[in-house]
């Protein structure tokens, strides 16, 4: 799979790479998106019984953004999650959720774990209409409609989650997290317990998904193939206590203009063979 | 094939019995026969015992269990969510529920008795008393093991913090009460003759109670099979409810 080699493995500890590929641009980790931050972490740190897990990290997602964060097995980046989500408190600085501080969970902010945990005494109905408590229930259910239409689950709404494969138990949690209308995804290694083949679907869904409700991503992954090709923006973590060492804003074409420049030098090697 | 093995055992330990009564080994006082049993069937069923029939005997018993069920299954559930939750609760509840789920309900019974008399009341409590600990213990477990990414997903769907044990943690922790459910059933059923040893007429263990002092073994046996009968027939009830309940039950999810 094509992906652009961000210069993580070349530079440890630096907080920006300069990238060679004018395809990836890089932006400073302190970038402020002015008014538009869907996210922003202000010298963030998370001590864990007495051990430092994350921080201090500053960090900007502006609304809209497709933000993958890569890093190894325990250098903080669930912790970074579950700050961002509120299942946490920051032992120092703030969390801003769209510039307002935050105090816990809440459907502005959905969550996909790394399991479905989809609730399994409700159908895929009821699982995606557990945040839609509060609407009408004509609305509701409309809205849950929606989402089986936008995740392909149309077919499985009335069934319960333990007779649904993997691919499908984690396309209706993301489909639960979604019905809320969240400002923002969280996803905390969604496809790390897929298979490769559905792991690779999966990708291509989320990334559909993303484009057309226009929700903020912030997606943890330990894979950086699946880093570098979902994401319009990469950061790397390293820790603990997690440290961001990269941060590399990429186009967010830049895959299809890889894909292309490849085709196109195959194409005009066949072209000068002939 | 199954059922018919199974009657095959009924119909050999049946054959058993009648040899071992033939052979007169024991007295009839000791061991009745088979047909002496199966004749207090009809007469208990027809003209009763202790003036009562077999059925208002059986019914009144299953009365007591089943009030003394759900008394101790609600307040068990109540009892063991709370302890589960609230630490402070577990502290302080947690080894009085061990201390009675330890006890021989025969060994609170007088106690019963002086409080509440000889009527309804001390047998009900008895009942309740010995169902509610298996249920509270297996709520307070299952309640302190659901799972964080659980509770982490309905706060962040909206659930306000008093939704959260009604709408997340009781089902999550269903499978496990319900087999506590069918725990305290199973030990209020092994509680009820105890229970019925004081003024239990109407009732199975008052039968048999009464059938032990005239030595009417025929009486007493067949107050055990009764017993026995409707034990597993509610067994089974139980685990169709299981069934309906946690139909999730041993599936990864």
């Amino acid at each position: 799979m094509p992906s652009p080699d961000l210069g993580a493995g070349e530079s440890p500890g630096s907080a920006v790479v300069e990238a060679a590929d004018p395809g990836v641009v890089i932006d400073p980790a302190t970038r402020s998106a002015a008014g538009s931050a869907a996210i922003e972490l202000r010298a963030v740190t998370r001590v864990y019984r007495d051990r430092p897990a994350l921080g201090p990290i500053d960090l900007v997602i502006p609304a809209g953004e497709f933000l993958t964060v890569v890093g190894p097995s325990g250098c903080g980046k669930s912790t970074l999650l579950s700050l961002v989500a509120g299942f946490a408190p920051p032992t120092a600085g703030t969390v801003l959720a769209d510039g307002v501080p935050v105090t816990g969970p809440g459907p502005s902010r959905g969550v996909v774990f790394q399991q479905p945990r989809l609730f399994p005494w409700l159908s895929v109905s009821g699982n995606i209409g557990f945040g839609l408590r509060r609407l009408p229930k004509a609305a509701r259910k409309e809205r849950v409609a929606e989402l089986l239409a936008m995740t392909g689950l149309e077919n499985a709404a009335r069934l319960k989650p333990y007779e649904l494969s993997g691919g499908m138990r984690q396309r209706a949690a993301i489909a639960r997290a979604l019905a809320p209308r969240p400002k923002v995804l969280l996803m905390d290694e969604p496809f790390g317990a897929l298979d490769a083949f559905t792991r690779e679907r999966m990708q291509e869904e989320i990334r559909g998904l993303w484009r057309s409700t226009g929700v903020t991503v912030l997606f943890i992954t330990h894979d950086v193939t699946e880093a570098t090709t979902l994401g319009t923006r990469v950061i790397a973590l390293a820790g603990p206590p997690g440290r961001i060492t990269l941060d590399a804003r990429v186009g967010g074409d830049l895959r299809e203009k890889v894909d292309a420049a490849i085709r196109d030098a195959a194409s005009s090697r066949a072209g000068m063979a002939t | 094939m199954n059922l018919a093995l199974r009657l095959g055992a009924v119909v050999f330990l049946l054959a058993v019995w009648q040899v071992v009564a033939w052979l007169k080994i024991w007295p009839p006082v000791f061991v009745p026969e088979p047909v002496a049993v199966w004749d207090q069937l009809l007469r208990t069923s027809t003209e009763g015992y202790s003036g009562y029939t077999l059925a208002g005997h059986l019914l009144a018993s299953l009365r007591r269990i089943v009030l003394g069920c759900l008394y101790g299954v609600g307040g068990g559930i109540v009892l063991g969510l709370l302890i589960g939750v609230v630490p402070v609760l577990r502290t302080l509840l947690g080894p009085l529920v061990t201390f009675v789920r330890t006890l021989p309900p025969l060994a609170y019974l007088s106690l019963l008795v002086i409080w509440f008399g000889i009527g309804e009341e001390p047998k009900v409590w008895l009942l309740l008393l010995a169902a509610l600990p298996p249920v509270a213990v297996a709520t307070a477990d299952a309640v302190r093991g659901v799972h964080d990414d659980y509770l982490n997903a309905a706060r962040s769907l909206g659930a306000r913090p008093w939704e959260i044990p009604y709408r997340v943690v009781l089902p999550s922790a269903l499978p496990e009460i319900v087999t506590g459910v069918r725990v305290a059933v199973g030990v209020a059923y092994t509680t009820v003759v105890a229970a019925e040893t004081v003024n239990g007429v109407p009732g199975i263990g008052g039968m048999v109670r009464d059938a032990q002092r005239y030595n009417q073994t025929d009486v007493v046996v067949l107050g055990i099979i009764v017993i026995g009968l409707s034990g597993l027939l509610i067994d089974y009830l139980l685990q169709t409810l299981d069934r309906r309940l946690v139909p999730w039950r041993g599936r990864h999810i």
